[in-house]
């Protein structure tokens, strides 16, 4: 459109004086902005405030936003404007005149008189404050959109879940809210679904989500101790802590997590029989208490029984119903190895099992039979009496007479045995009886030497029954050995196999690392224990850092979950003739 | 400077108190030992948390407490003082706290809006430090209202001589010191862009058309040209008064734009950091909860 | 026989309560012809009270006085207060004659002959004269000096707009008003002179600016007056006849503002034969108990009479025609009097003790008994007595009729009763009242060097003018002696007594000057050895800028600042650079007595100042005394060489020193100096202030000064003597001890203190209305934010209350300081005395 725009002038003259302006233009805008086609300085008046607009002959006028305009003294947004019409805006008059030849619309402008300098300055935004940027609002905007995206949204998406449906991939959820990786394991098993564990809001995570899970863990306090005493529950989280960093570590091996209770006398009267740990230190652990088998006469099947006691070590002694003596074995001048006529090491018998802990069970057959030969006739040096089956001894017994009297080339033996220098002469045998009855006694005899004198009596406790008819005379006492003094407690003997304390400068290894707990060279009975006390290990390990000291946590040795045993028996007992 | 600024505040009183603070929080962070790696959620890591959460509510309280003018204790300046010592503190509280474990989730939301609070905030400060000394020597003594009133008085001038112009420059005069822009948005007042006009009028038939007049040099330049091309000696005289006016202007113009960008860049940052606060005090609110949702 | 009894000069309060009163005597005695007449120059009542702003809160202060008037008066807005009294003016009947303007007064008591403006006559017995201070505006003096349009004062120049206006005149309020109404009228200034040399520096660069910019719709005519003004049947108004120096020429325009400034009452008054005591313009006239002037038969009420107030001018006008016909009433403020007396331990009549007191008091004796008794109305009494029964009798008295007026809902001055040893006040303390001593002893404690001193004064002397005259803090303590009765004046009563009264005025001047020595040359001398020597020494004022002497005079004199502050600069490479800044108190000019005799410096006057001069000869005798403080007058000399010398070898320091001075931080002391480069324009200054002072901001802190990185907002410095004090009728404007100078609720609005103030610092505004809660604004923006109330719409109760000064008070009663102080986040805002100006300029504040 073709717009005149004619300018009343303020000259102060007293005479009217106008500019005009011709224009050219879609549409005429009106604000304080340079830009615009009229500018009105104002406070109030944004930078496009009004719009005129020229179609089918009819001038429009649009007020943008919440501009505050008047036409003929009456507020309105929008109009259509006729000749005589005064358009007013904070002060400035705009009128509509006929238009001249050649313009389509033609106004007067009547600007506001702007004398007041102070005014001045207020026509131009000059702070951000007036830059139409709110703090307010941004603050508002951000704060909502950080409350929306990390907490509604990702609740929603739980609920929604909850509710059983998927949530659409695009709304946050509550993956958002994890603090830390989950363990690899968990994390196959539970994918990103948070709720598998934490079931309940605002609820700790219970036990009862691990254990759909690991259902035969063990509790290391049995259901009808906690249900006495509730205060002392310990939730798998106590221990397992979860989306830790920087690894995945589940377990936490704080002592305190253990002396928590252990150390707490009123916690611990629970477990009368168990005593106050405070950490491992001197004083601060108690004294071992080994597991021992004593013979507990016979169960119902006849078979004899064992039972495990409790013994502090100091003063403890053994029932295993075997004779070793340990110093013999141990001195070079007494025994040597068969092969290589070496002096005996620990390890000859004591060989370690793959756990690191417990040794492989000894064997007469294998520890005892290379040196210990069961023969019985001087003359058949190759005839062995069996092991382990006292009944058969007899069988045998009496069968090799039988054969050897009936042998007609049989002849006393001539040869020369080795005698004891306090051995009385060894009596002349002699029968006149048949064969058959020489040699039944012979193999009786034989069978009472066998089970009181020599051979089996030497490493057996015999019980000798004269009454009773020979094949139930002798009964040799049933054999176990100890495995694991402490089933509760683990000891890494393959890290021990070379050790140095910190009082010796020197390492010890081989035998004279085992010596240096177990005092076995200088013990005779086999009753002695062996197993040293916990001063031995708080030489070395205590649980408090220090220097020269290796620490070791309770977890070091003790298992917080009794471990299940594979076959159901006392892990403690060992049957000798397996 | 002629008193003590607010780092120097009560000889640096905060800088201690702050670096106690921090000593003392590594001594915690450090007693996680090597039982449990070092973890926001220890009690050591609760500790720290906690420590830095109400710190962080305490420095926002700033906010508050420099328009609580009648009541509150202290100054504001040892407000402000400990505001930037401990603030920067958090940053330190907070990394041990979270023991450099991050991810994409609510709780380094929080770590991230706090540090974008902290950043900004020192780069208020160092504004504050700095701007100033700009503001007063480009002000030269005078207020701004002081220059608005000059350039008041010099567009007064400019229209008078305009006047007197043959039409052409009167118009181009006219419309150049009305359409003057100073200030205007956010951008245009921190980046001094100008976006003034002035109009041309058309020659012969042709509707006058509105050219640009950033810092008001096209303008200088139309009238300059004027000169030599003058019919008579009056006009050229005042086209000349009229060139010295408007080159005023010119510098005069230039004063206030670099004055209004001055103390716009001194304020920009709080559009940073106020609004981020606020959205850090919801996070850390959210980061809370949810470690309590999913305990 | 006179045609009235009484003539009353003047509608204002005091005329029309007086009028009133005779208008009701008249009726009492069934007289049917007025025996009075009330003349009033205008064409309504009460001319002062009408030419204030629309709405205007009228205060009824004093709030302890009773008024006695036939006319209602109360507080409440002009325009009710105008109504009550031209409705009591039609209701009695009062023969008031308006546009009754009075040339001359001759004649004596009995018959007075009293000539109007308008050529009658009228004769009178007695004469009233109620006529004000204001005076009445100078007429144009020509025909049609009195037509409608020719107005003598502009209420609001909004009012008109497309008129041509002629403004005639030169002085500052011309200039204001034509530049107001050019806004929206053709305006044509008239000077008579060839240049506007009567207006201030700012206005008339304002008024030539306008004049020579061809926008502005203001056009001068100079050497041009007005010789006709007639009216015009058709088009505009007035046709005006103006003689140019290129002869005469006429004009047509719709008004006329005539500011010809004001004929002052004084010249009239004194030609009806009325003396006033002194050449002061603020001088009173002397009058008797009765008001009568010392021209019998003419009484002067009113502000004429120095009874600002318009309860004292009303009950005035009642009291005078009581008297006048014969009734000796005991006056309005008898009560007042007794209350104030009542502690005493006589029993004996107010009037009896008055009388007895000023016999007891040389300095007084001479005043009229009126002036004294207001001054005792004005005063505190103060009686001591010893510790034992008697004190706590009068005590006891006292309290029993003080909580029985309070149940009344009165709450009058009474005696003050302390015990004997009690301080009466301390070192340090701000405090600027006057102390009388009637009865008894005071002891003045000092300390001088470590060592105590005591005075004692006795009956008539009096003590606390030092802090009176120079508006520092107390330099002494004063104790209650035995049995003694003081009269404790408050400044402004002393000053007004001062002025009106010679005797006084010299009396407390030799004393202080007499104390001034003693202090500085001879603490341990007593008094009245120095008395002659005081009598000897003279004061010499300055005006601010005035130059005392100039360096490398030879001179054989030194000076102390008596008040104001006194600027000593040094010429180094042809600059001025300043060397030092003294304030009351303090001696300069010694180097020419101690030293060689040649002016170091250049002594100039910072703000006026008044200095006592010592002569070689008076000097001599001083430092001779036995007990002369002489080593420590030569250690204050060279502490001050060397000083000087630091400072004029650091111009840059002495230039921050001598902007601060240009500035008017000479008489300051608590100022708000803002650092430059710490200041990063928050406003937070500007919003603790208005959060703390009920919404209003007492401070600018754009506007102000700046130099060097200091910047002077515009903002109060608590004078140490205030220009806002001068001139407070109420009274209300106080100064604490500590020193801060603050307004209180007394405040009546009248604009005193505004127009006083130098620095622009008192504004008069309206309560602001009450703000929401600071969580609303900066949660949800509701509201407006801290600070963020400027041009607020006051509410109906605010403008019914009227507009208020507002000032700074430095937080007087705020714990922590000032709150602008406090709010600042960058520490770029502190609040300085003159102690640290010299750490300020050398950069070395804490």
């Amino acid at each position: 459109m073709n717009v005149l725009i004619r300018e009343q002038l303020d000259t102060g003259s007293g005479f009217e004086e106008f500019q005009d302006t011709e224009l050219q233009c879609e549409r005429l805008d009106i604000g304080s902005a340079p830009d615009q086609q009229i500018q009105l300085l104002g406070r109030d008046i944004k930078g496009n405030a009004l719009q005129l607009t020229w179609r089918n002959g009819k001038l429009m006028l649009r007020g943008v936003g919440k501009t505050s305009v008047q036409v003929n003294g009456q507020p309105c947004r929008t109009a259509e404007l006729q000749h005589g019409d005064v358009i007013e805006l904070d002060g400035n008059r705009l009128t509509v005149i006929p238009a001249p030849a050649g313009f389509d619309v033609a106004l007067e402008l009547h600007r506001a008189s702007n004398s007041d300098a102070a005014n001045f300055e207020n026509a131009f935004v000059t702070s951000l404050a007036g830059s139409g940027i709110s703090m307010r609002a941004l603050s508002w905007t951000l704060a909502a959109i950080t409350l929306l995206v990390s907490l509604l949204l990702p609740l929603a998406s739980v609920y929604w879940r909850d509710a059983g449906a998927e949530p659409p991939a695009w709304l946050p959820s509550d993956a958002l809210w994890i603090s830390g990786p989950l363990h690899p394991v968990h994390e196959l098993a539970a994918g990103d679904d948070c709720r598998s564990c934490h079931q309940q809001m605002f609820v700790q995570v219970r036990d009862k989500a691990c254990q759909e899970c690991h259902e035969e863990i063990a509790d290391h306090l049995s259901h009808t101790l906690l249900e006495k005493h509730p205060d002392n529950q310990i939730r798998c989280a106590s221990c397992h802590r979860e989306h830790n960093e920087p690894r995945p570590t589940l377990i936490i091996r704080a002592d305190s997590l253990c002396t928590d209770c252990h150390a707490d006398e009123q916690k611990m009267e629970i477990a009368p029989e168990l005593d106050i740990v405070t950490g491992f230190a001197d004083k601060a652990h108690p004294t071992f208490r080994a597991h021992l088998l004593q013979p507990d006469g016979v169960d119902d099947s006849g078979a004899a029984a064992w039972k495990t006691v409790l013994s502090k070590i100091d003063g403890a002694s053994e029932q295993s119903n075997l004779k070793f003596p340990h110093d013999v074995h141990l001195d070079p001048e007494k025994v040597t190895s068969k092969q290589d006529d070496a002096p005996l090491e620990c390890n000859s018998c004591h060989q370690l099992n793959s756990d690191r802990e417990h040794f492989a069970p000894i064997t007469m057959e294998r520890h005892c039979a290379a040196c210990h030969e069961l023969t019985f006739d001087p003359a058949f040096p190759e005839r062995q009496l069996p092991h382990g089956k006292p009944e058969e001894v007899i069988f045998t017994l009496e069968g090799h007479y039988l054969k050897r009297l009936s042998d007609p080339d049989y002849k006393p033996a001539t040869v020369k045995k080795r005698r004891r220098p306090d051995r009385k002469k060894k009596r002349v045998e002699v029968c006149s009886e048949a064969t058959y009855q020489c040699a039944l006694q012979k193999a009786a005899r034989d069978t009472d030497d066998q089970f009181t004198r020599q051979g089996c009596v030497s490493c057996h406790e015999i019980s000798v029954y004269p009454e009773r008819e020979l094949y139930q005379r002798y009964a040799v006492k049933p054999v176990k050995l100890s495995s694991d003094y402490f089933p509760s407690a683990r000891f890494d003997h393959g890290s021990h196999r070379s050790v140095k304390y910190p009082d010796d400068d020197k390492t010890l290894s081989g035998s004279e690392a085992c010596a240096s707990c177990h005092d076995a060279a200088q013990s005779k009975e086999s009753s002695t224990l062996l197993i040293p006390d916990v001063d031995r290990c708080v030489r070395c390990h205590r649980s408090e850092r220090e220097r020269g000291i290796v620490p070791l946590q309770c977890i070091g040795c003790h298992a917080y979950h009794p471990q299940p045993s594979e076959d159901a028996m006392d892990p403690a007992q060992q049957e000798v003739d397996e | 400077m002629i008193y003590r600024n607010v780092m120097r505040y009560a000889g640096g009183r905060y800088l201690w108190v702050a670096l106690l603070l921090v000593a003392s929080s590594f001594v915690l962070y450090f007693s996680q030992g090597g039982v449990q790696p070092p973890n926001g959620g220890t009690w050591q890591g609760y500790v720290l948390g906690t420590v830095a959460a109400l710190l962080i509510v305490w420095l926002a309280w700033l906010g508050i407490r420099k328009r609580r003018y009648a009541g509150g204790s202290g100054t504001v300046q040892g407000w402000t003082s400990a505001h930037i010592y401990l603030g920067t503190a958090v940053l330190l509280l907070a990394t041990l706290h979270c023991a450099l474990q991050f991810g994409w989730n609510v709780h380094t939301l929080s770590y991230v809006l706090m540090c974008g609070v902290i950043f900004s905030g020192f780069y208020g400060l160092y504004q504050y430090l700095t701007q100033p000394q700009l503001l007063a020597r480009n002000r030269a003594g005078e207020a701004r209202a002081g220059l608005f009133a000059e350039l008041y008085d010099m567009d007064g001038e400019a229209r008078r001589l305009a006047a007197r112009c043959s039409p052409a420059v009167g118009l181009a005069v006219k419309s150049g010191v009305e359409r003057t822009m100073l200030g205007g948005g956010m951008g245009a007042q921190l980046l001094q862009r100008d976006g003034s006009r002035f109009m041309q009028a058309g020659s012969g038939e042709a509707a006058a058309t509105l050219l640009p007049n950033a810092d008001q040099q096209p303008l200088v330049d139309f009238v300059a040209a004027r000169i030599p091309r003058a019919a008579k000696r009056s006009e050229a005289r005042n086209l000349q008064d009229l060139l010295a006016i408007l080159v005023r202007r010119q510098s005069l113009l230039r004063q206030l734009r670099r004055d209004i960008a001055l103390q716009g860049w001194l304020r920009v940052w709080l559009y940073v950091h106020v609004p981020m606060t606020i959205a850090l005090i919801v996070a850390l609110i959210v980061h809370i909860v949810t470690t309590f949702i999913y305990w | 026989m006179a045609d009235f009894q009484i003539a009353i000069i003047g509608a204002g309060p005091a005329g029309l309560s007086a009028a009133a009163r005779a208008q009701i005597l008249d009726q009492q005695n069934q007289v049917s012809t007025p025996s009075y007449v009330l003349l009033e120059g205008f064409e309504v009542v009460a001319k002062t009270i009408q030419r204030y702003q629309k709405g205007k809160k009228v205060m009824a202060e004093p709030g302890f006085l009773d008024l006695r008037s036939d006319v209602r008066f109360e507080e409440g807005r002009r325009e009710e207060i105008l109504g009550w009294w031209q409705g009591r003016c039609e209701e009695l009947g009062i023969n008031i004659r308006y546009q009754a303007e009075v040339s001359a007064i001759t004649g004596s008591k009995g018959a007075f002959d009293i000539a109007l403006v308008n050529g009658e006559n009228i004769s009178a017995e007695n004469i009233i004269l109620g006529i004000g201070l204001e005076g009445n505006p100078r007429m144009l003096g020509v025909d049609g000096e009195r037509l409608d349009r020719v107005q003598y004062n502009l209420e609001d120049p909004k009012a008109f707009h497309d008129e041509i206006i002629l403004v005639v005149g030169a002085g500052d309020s011309a200039i204001e008003n034509a530049l107001a109404l050019s806004e929206q009228n053709d305006v044509f200034i008239l000077n008579r002179r060839d240049e506007f040399s009567r207006a201030k520096e700012g206005n008339l660069n304002l008024i030539l600016k306008a004049i020579s910019d061809d926008g502005h719709r203001l056009n001068c005519f100079y050497s041009t007056s007005i010789k006709s003004v007639t009216q015009n049947s058709e088009g505009k108004p007035l046709h005006v006849v103006m003689k140019t120096p290129e002869g005469d020429i006429t004009m047509d325009c719709d008004r006329i503002v005539a500011r010809l400034g004001a004929i002052p009452p004084r010249r009239f008054v004194e030609s009806i034969g009325i003396q006033f005591p002194s050449e002061r313009r603020d001088a009173i006239p002397e009058l008797s108990r009765h008001y009568e002037s010392n021209v019998p038969g003419v009484y002067i009420v009113g502000s004429l009479a120095g009874y600002p107030l318009i309860k004292q001018a009303m009950n005035q006008g009642y009291d005078v025609v009581e008297f006048i016909n014969g009734n000796f009433i005991k006056p309005a403020d008898y009560p007042l009097l007794q209350h104030q007396l009542l502690g005493l331990p006589y029993d004996r009549e107010v009037d009896e003790l008055l009388e007895r007191f000023q016999a007891l008091i040389p300095m007084f004796r001479k005043l009229n008994s009126l002036a004294f008794r207001e001054l005792i109305i004005e005063s505190t009494i103060i009686a001591g007595y010893p510790s034992d029964q008697v004190l706590d009798d009068a005590r006891r008295k006292i309290n029993t009729l003080a909580s029985k007026l309070r149940a009344e809902g009165r709450n009058p001055r009474m005696t003050k009763v302390i015990a004997e040893g009690d301080v009466i006040y301390d070192r340090g303390e701000f405090g600027t009242s006057f102390f009388t001593i009637v009865d008894g002893e005071v002891v003045l404690e000092n300390e001088v060097e470590g060592q105590q001193l005591r005075t004692t004064l006795g009956r008539g002397e009096f003590f606390g003018e030092s802090s009176l005259l120079s508006g520092r803090p107390r330099g002494e303590k004063a104790i209650a002696g035995s049995n003694c009765i003081v009269v404790e004046t408050p400044r402004r009563t002393m000053l007004k007594l001062m002025n009106s009264n010679e005797e006084v005025r010299s009396g407390i001047d030799w004393i202080f000057v007499v104390r001034e020595l003693q202090r500085h040359f001879a603490p341990f001398a007593p008094l009245r050895e120095l008395r002659d020597l005081g009598a000897r020494v003279g004061t010499r004022q300055f005006d601010a800028g005035a130059t005392i002497y100039d360096e490398g005079d030879e001179a054989a004199s030194l000076f102390i600042v008596r008040s104001g502050a006194i600027t000593l600069s040094r010429q180094v490479d042809g600059q001025d650079v300043l060397v030092s800044q003294l304030r009351s108190g303090k001696l300069f000019g010694q180097m020419a007595l101690m030293g060689d005799g040649i002016r170091r410096e250049t002594a100039t006057a910072t703000v006026a100042a008044e200095v006592i001069e010592v002569e070689r000869a008076e000097f001599l005798e001083l430092v001779q005394r036995n007990d002369a403080r002489i080593r420590q007058l030569q250690e204050d000399v060279s502490r001050q060489v060397i000083d000087k010398a630091r400072m004029s070898v650091r111009p840059d320091a002495a230039g921050l020193f001598r902007f601060l001075m240009r500035n008017g931080l000479g008489e300051a002391t608590n100022v708000l100096v803002i650092d430059e480069r710490l200041c990063v324009g928050c406003d937070n200054c500007e919003k603790a202030c208005a959060e703390t002072h009920e919404g209003l901001c007492r401070l600018d802190r754009k506007s102000g000064p700046t130099a060097v990185d200091v910047h002077i907002p515009s903002a109060c410095r608590h004078c140490e003597q205030p220009h806002c004090m001068k001139d407070c009728p109420p009274n209300a404007i106080l100064r604490a001890a500590s020193g801060e100078v603050f307004i209180t609720d007394a405040c009546i609005g009248c604009g005193n203190c505004e127009k006083n103030c130098p620095y622009d610092v008192i504004r008069l505004s309206y309560a602001a209305p009450k703000k929401p809660g600071l969580l609303s604004w900066l949660l949800f923006g509701r509201g407006s934010g801290p600070g963020e109330r400027q041009g607020f719409e006051p509410d109906a109760e605010a403008k019914a209350r009227g507009k208020k000064a507002v000032k700074c008070d430095a937080c007087v009663n705020v714990k922590g300081g000032p709150a602008c102080v406090r709010a600042c986040p960058t520490g770029a805002a502190k609040r300085i005395g003159p102690a640290e100006f010299v750490a300020l300029v050398e950069g070395r504040m804490q």
